[in-house]
């Protein structure tokens, strides 16, 4: 694999004892280098880099092409990841509410705006991090505290069942593909 | 994404949105059901999956009415009140509340009930009723009880008044299941015949005056804890002769009794017994929860089973307990 960065490369700082590091090209074609204990947080580029058979050896001249992640949201993630590489792993699902405290740094790093949260979100998902996912789903879910629904819908852009019922007339009524 | 301070929840992956609404509070949850049919078809299907499956409610049918929701660790109330409250949440004894006026805080609190019911399929796992007034509307709402709500299996009932209520708490254990837990703190008239479901494992009577001998024979659950009763020494005595002799109470594990004074120890174990030195401490187990006894009385039943039995102090009162011991 051999992609030549249209922009200069985002070094992460590897503090520990691990230097295995890996390098993630965003669909903007950033670069990302990541360390290892970060990378284990997202689950898809984990099972590829397994599946890919990336060692310490080729790992850093075979870049991974993310194509559903942009720049902007894969440097966030890629810092979240590096914060959180060394924190006591999590039961892998639990039948009840996780409980946390979303820590300020984190709070800080997800302050951004609704549409950034949102694509942040896909991306999250898309690369499977369940701490980013509890995360940001927090701060969408203290959106909703003690709102009414009619606040909610506003907050949250829920359509009311007229316009529902509007968009599926307007649905039906639309010519299928054989006009 | 048009407006800015909109978050578009329901264009995200379903697996998201279930993220979403398993972090906010029961009663937020409960209010996005309310947005629309859409929200309301949403909050029911994820209602069926866990975390929020695992949601069950407390109900406290009291002044103010209030349903009471744990989320994790946090216990949320929305409570219906008939005087116009603060705006916003606030934190009572540890329970986060909203509250909302209603003139009609009665039937405002059985639709809100009907509705968590109805979306969610929460059941109800504790229940609190005070018959304040004793009127009509308590048979109402036990009536109501009756047809609408569903129970846990560990489902915990606590009856309460200052009033006699033998009516009341008749046509309360008649009509609505109560599964393993009933707590009774009810007034009751001196001659009330108090007849337990056979589905109660755990009994408590905090106003027992009225609890014969025969009554407490006739109690068969795991636990029963009395204050003072009308039961006199010698038919305590009899109670234990009885137990030993598997003539009653064969599953009582706990009993936790008001007596008059220590002097009574000796009419109520003048039976086979032996006394336990009382530097010999053993752990002993109430509600699964290990305590250590120092000294203490055992009793054996004929089949082998050993109780110990102690005196302890309460309020204002002596207490005999027995405990049988369990095998870990």
């Amino acid at each position: 694999m051999s992609v030549e960065p249209e922009v200069p490369i985002v070094q992460v700082e590897e503090v520990r004892e691990n230097p295995v590091l890996y390098k993630i090209i965003s669909s903007d074609n950033h670069v990302f280098t990541i360390s290892e204990h970060a990378v284990k947080l997202s689950k898809t580029l984990w099972d590829l880099i397994t599946n890919l058979g990336l060692t310490a050896e080729n790992a850093l001249d075979n870049p991974i092409p993310v194509e559903n992640v942009n720049g902007k949201n894969m440097e966030t993630i890629v810092q979240f990841c590096e914060r959180h590489k060394y924190d006591e792993e999590e039961p892998e699902y639990t039948n009840y509410i996780r409980e946390f405290v979303l820590p300020e740094w984190d709070r800080q790093l997800l302050s951004i705006d609704n549409e950034e949260l949102f694509q942040l979100i896909l991306a999250t998902n898309y690369l499977d991090i369940q701490k980013l996912m509890d995360y940001c789903c927090r701060v969408i879910g203290d959106m909703a505290k003690d709102k009414t629904p009619e606040e909610l819908r506003i907050i949250y852009g829920i359509p009311t069942d007229a316009e529902d019922d509007a968009l599926e007339r307007s649905a039906s009524d639309s010519p299928g593909p054989s006009g | 994404m048009n407006n800015p301070s909109t978050f578009l929840l329901l264009n995200l992956p379903m697996l998201a949105i279930k993220e979403v609404l398993s972090e906010i509070t029961p009663l937020d949850l409960i209010n996005f059901s309310m947005i629309s049919r859409k929200t309301r078809l949403i909050a029911r299907h994820f209602s069926k999956q866990p975390p929020i499956s695992k949601y069950d409610i407390i109900l406290n049918i009291y002044e103010p009415h209030g349903v009471q929701i744990f989320h994790g660790e946090n216990l949320y109330e929305y409570e219906i009140v008939s005087y116009k409250p603060e705006d916003g949440l606030r934190v009572e004894n540890e329970i986060i509340k909203q509250s909302k006026y209603s003139e009609d805080p009665v039937t405002e609190f059985k639709n809100y009930v009907e509705y968590a019911i109805e979306v969610f399929d929460w059941p109800v796992d504790q229940l609190y009723f005070y018959f304040h007034d004793l009127n009509d509307t308590s048979y109402s709402i036990i009536d109501w009880l009756k047809l609408r709500v569903r129970s846990t299996d560990l489902c915990s009932m606590s009856l309460f008044s200052d009033q006699i209520s033998d009516d009341y708490v008749s046509y309360f254990l008649e009509n609505v299941e109560v599964r393993r837990y009933l707590t009774l703190g009810c007034t009751m008239s001196d001659n009330f015949q108090l007849t337990i479901p056979r589905s109660v494992e755990r009994l408590e009577i905090t106003k027992s005056a009225f609890v014969t001998f025969d009554q407490l024979s006739s109690f068969n659950c795991v636990s029963i804890h009395l204050s003072q009763t009308s039961i006199s020494n010698k038919e305590l005595n009899q109670f234990f002769k009885n137990w030993m002799a598997s003539k009653s109470n064969q599953k009582l594990q706990d009993l936790f009794i008001g007596i008059k004074d220590l002097e009574s120890l000796e009419t109520i174990f003048d039976l086979p017994h032996e006394v336990i030195d009382p530097g010999t401490v053993r752990t002993m187990h109430r509600l699964n929860h290990p305590f250590p006894v120092a000294g203490g009385i055992d009793i054996k039943r004929d089949d082998g089973a050993v109780a110990t039995c102690y005196t302890q102090f309460g309020i204002g009162s002596l207490y005999l307990a027995m405990l049988v011991h369990l095998n870990f």
